[in-house]
């Protein structure tokens, strides 16, 4: 050994040490940025002395990212269902607004005020005017459901849309990366936007990652592979031929797959739920109290006879079901002409008659809902109960799927993530050792020195 | 556990939303005074909620009904009660005029007088109501009887429900009280003692008292049943303004958060909230504690 061996060790200890700093404040610099994980400079000693460093090592758990991942899709998806469920809720909220129940209760009053006062034409004009008002609030929530599933429809192809940006942008980055280490080069960056991509894209739909030996990865989600090597398969949302979201994969741009069925996770998923599985439950609810009602009203006002003498007319009018809640008005022939309400039951005796007034109002009481089981109130009140366990079950799902994710990314974190604690201790760590260095080198140069002079 | 910096900063920002959304709920709770707001805050409650107050709109219309009702009672039996004071009159000028002291022109006053009587009798019989004439039947948009005295109504009656399950007939008939229908006509008691005293025939004028009696006893009948009615439809009314305040106390105890308990839990949550912020600026300080240091 000589003091050129000793310029040497000097060297490669500045430059390893540089290099560690280096790596130092990338980590510092980065740790606030998603998807990023630490990297730690692989030093190593050399032969003969000396100290060499080699591409950083990115710190990535397997596990615990796929982990992250399946969490953040199942959150989100509850997240999307429970956003979509709370403008339902709304709709069925009669705990501090008017509603259809107070419709109806005003409906069914208008024909107990008809019964005592049949022959009065203001009472008969104002049992008209409600029938209209409770035919129009159920119109109204029958819609604004229609509106939503709409709507949902419409996000849920947004939500597609950023799909297909994004497996486009991670089979680009598979080719970049499958470059990048094919020419010796550091991909970690690469691979931590992949990687990042990969989580936003967890939130979007089902995903599930393959890497292979290269570094690429495959992506499975939706029952398809979205992205495989630098191909992605784009996602395109429609409706079905009975108006269901109907989600097709399609690799060249042709007819695509149908997926719907294997759409497991991510916003996506809940989107679908809440649009083809929650909101048609309470529209089924909804038209079948809108049927029962309806049709045990017109049974009776037909039976009845209008102040003219006429017998046989209907109060309301509805089509389906389905449709039966969106459809619901009152009877054209009615409108306008309070005459007409079937207050009689004897025809001779009208215009003081009361007869099927008093039974119209009865309804109101009579199990004529809930296939002959409840009470028209009780058979509105169950859609309530109904809508509020949903939207209460789907706040539960949302709380434990949150929860999961967090303890999904806190294992995640713990082990990619940047601690300045520990980098500051790093970066002294390592600016020692390169004042060491640069002792040594010092050294060796006051020995050069003092040997050229002795020289 | 190796802790990172974005664990903390994750812990920290996920603690305060979580308190902030229970400070929103306890301060929403605490200022509406009420416990749902929501059907999901509690279903069951939710539907119970929609039951009672439908209940309490079906009660509200009751007693909607029973007013209506009332009116048209309480001016049948008004109208009943001046028609057996006119019975009364006509007895007594029946047994005036019986009286073996009158001349034919005295008698041909008390004449004038009943017919005068006859005139009142048809006035209360045809008299009109808030939708009607109330003893016409069901058939009120015609008058009860004619000039001559004779029924042009039905004897027709209208129930109505004034509580779920009890009903009750809300219209006097006409009939029963100035037909013979009832047992006896009421304008031909009268036009019988007027054509008596026409007549100047002591004997029958003294035979009409029975007529005038039976009349008076089958309208102070019909006014006993219109008394009945509004009785039955007061002690109604009286019921349902108990169930409605059952109802609203009902209501209260499913909707109504307890007040202490809510202002304690708003308390609470502030205090949690506060020492929070504190807590996360003070690890935020020791964050930075590397670059002050």
């Amino acid at each position: 050994m000589g003091l050129g061996s000793l310029l040497g060790l000097a060297q490669s200890g500045l430059a390893a040490n540089a290099y560690a700093l280096d790596i130092t404040g990338s980590n510092v610099s980065n740790v606030n940025t998603p998807g990023y994980s630490r990297k730690t400079p692989d030093l190593a000693s050399m032969l003969g002395g000396g100290v060499t460093a080699g591409n950083a090592s990115r710190v990535f758990d397997q596990f615990s990212a796929a982990r992250m991942i399946v969490t953040g899709g199942s959150s989100s998806a509850a997240g999307a269902r429970d956003n979509a469920l709370g403008s339902v809720s709304q709709l069925f909220n009669e705990t501090q607004s008017s509603g259809i129940a107070d419709a109806m209760s005003r409906f069914f009053s208008s024909m107990s005020a008809l019964a005592a006062s049949p022959d009065d034409t203001t009472t008969r004009g104002a049992m008209l005017s409600a029938a209209d008002s409770f035919a129009s609030q159920v119109r109204g929530v029958a819609t604004d459901l229609a509106s939503q599933r709409s709507g949902l429809l419409s996000q849920a192809k947004g939500t597609a849309d950023e799909i297909n940006g994004i497996t486009a942008q991670i089979a680009a980055l598979n080719g970049d990366i499958t470059k990048a280490k094919a020419s010796g080069g550091d991909a970690s960056s690469l691979e931590d936007k992949r990687q990042s991509l990969v989580a936003d894209l967890s939130q979007r739909v089902d995903v599930k990652v393959v890497t292979d030996a290269t570094g690429q990865v495959t992506i499975l989600g939706g029952g398809t592979a979205l992205v495989s090597g630098s191909n992605a398969t784009k996602l395109n949302v429609g409706m079905d031929a009975a108006g269901n979201t109907q989600v097709t994969a399609s690799a060249n741009g042709g007819a695509g797959a149908d997926v719907t069925g294997s759409i497991a996770g991510g916003k996506l998923a809940g989107l679908i739920t809440a649009r083809d599985r929650d909101i048609p439950a309470v529209q089924s609810k909804l038209d079948t109290f809108v049927s029962e009602i309806g049709t045990a009203m017109n049974t009776q006002h037909a039976a009845g006879y209008g102040a003219d003498g006429v017998t046989g007319r209907a109060l309301f009018s509805f089509a389906g079901p389905p449709g039966t809640a969106q459809s619901f008005a009152l009877d054209s022939q009615m409108v306008g002409h309070p005459e007409r309400v079937a207050a009689a039951a004897d025809p001779a005796a009208a215009p003081g008659d009361n007869g099927n007034a008093a039974l119209l109002a009865g309804l109101g009481t009579q199990q004529i809902a809930g296939g002959g089981t409840k009470t028209p109130a009780d058979a509105f009140s169950d859609i309530v109960g109904f809508v509020g366990s949903t939207k209460q079950s789907a706040d539960r799902e949302v709380g434990v799927q949150q929860s999961l994710y967090t303890q999904a990314k806190t294992m995640n974190d713990s082990a990619s993530g940047v601690s300045l604690d520990e980098e500051m201790a790093n970066l002294s760590m390592y600016q020692r050792a390169y004042q060491a260095n640069a002792k040594v080198l010092q050294a060796a140069d006051q020995l050069l020195a003092g040997l050229m002079q002795t020289l | 556990m190796r802790i990172t910096n974005s664990m903390q900063y994750d812990a920290l920002s996920s603690s305060t939303q979580r308190l902030e959304s229970r400070l929103l709920d306890a301060s929403r709770t605490a200022s509406t005074g009420l416990k749902i707001a929501a059907p999901e805050d509690d279903p069951a409650g939710a539907a119970a909620l929609v039951r009672l107050g439908t209940i309490e709109d079906q009660t509200q219309s009751f007693q909607s009904v029973i007013q209506r009702v009332q009116g048209d009672a309480e001016l049948a039996e008004g109208t009943l009660a001046s028609a057996t004071d006119l019975f009364t009159e006509a007895k007594s000028v029946a047994l005036q005029g019986s009286s073996g002291a009158l001349s034919a022109s005295d008698r041909a006053i008390l004449s004038l007088q009943v017919d005068g009587m006859l005139g009142d009798l048809l006035s209360l019989a045809n008299t009109k109501g808030e939708h009607g004439f109330i003893f016409s039947g069901t058939l009120t948009q015609t008058a009860a009887f004619d000039a001559s005295g004779t029924f042009q109504g039905n004897d027709s009656t209208r129930n109505v429900d004034i509580a779920q399950g009890v009903s009750v007939v809300a219209n006097t008939s006409g009939a029963k009280a100035f037909t013979a229908a009832g047992g006896t006509d009421a304008f031909k008691a009268l036009q019988d003692l007027k054509t008596a005293l026409d007549a100047n025939d002591p004997t029958a004028i003294a035979a009409s008292v029975k007529g005038l009696d039976d009349a008076h006893g089958q309208i102070t009948a019909a006014r006993a049943d219109t008394g009945l009615l509004m009785s039955r439809l007061t002690t109604t009314q009286s019921t349902h303004s108990q169930s409605l305040t059952m109802l609203a106390s009902a209501k209260h105890n499913i909707a109504d958060a307890d007040l202490p308990t809510a202002y304690s839990q708003l308390s609470q949550a502030q205090t949690t909230y506060t020492q929070a912020i504190a807590v996360g600026k003070q690890v935020l300080s020791t964050l930075s504690a590397w670059f002050t240091a």
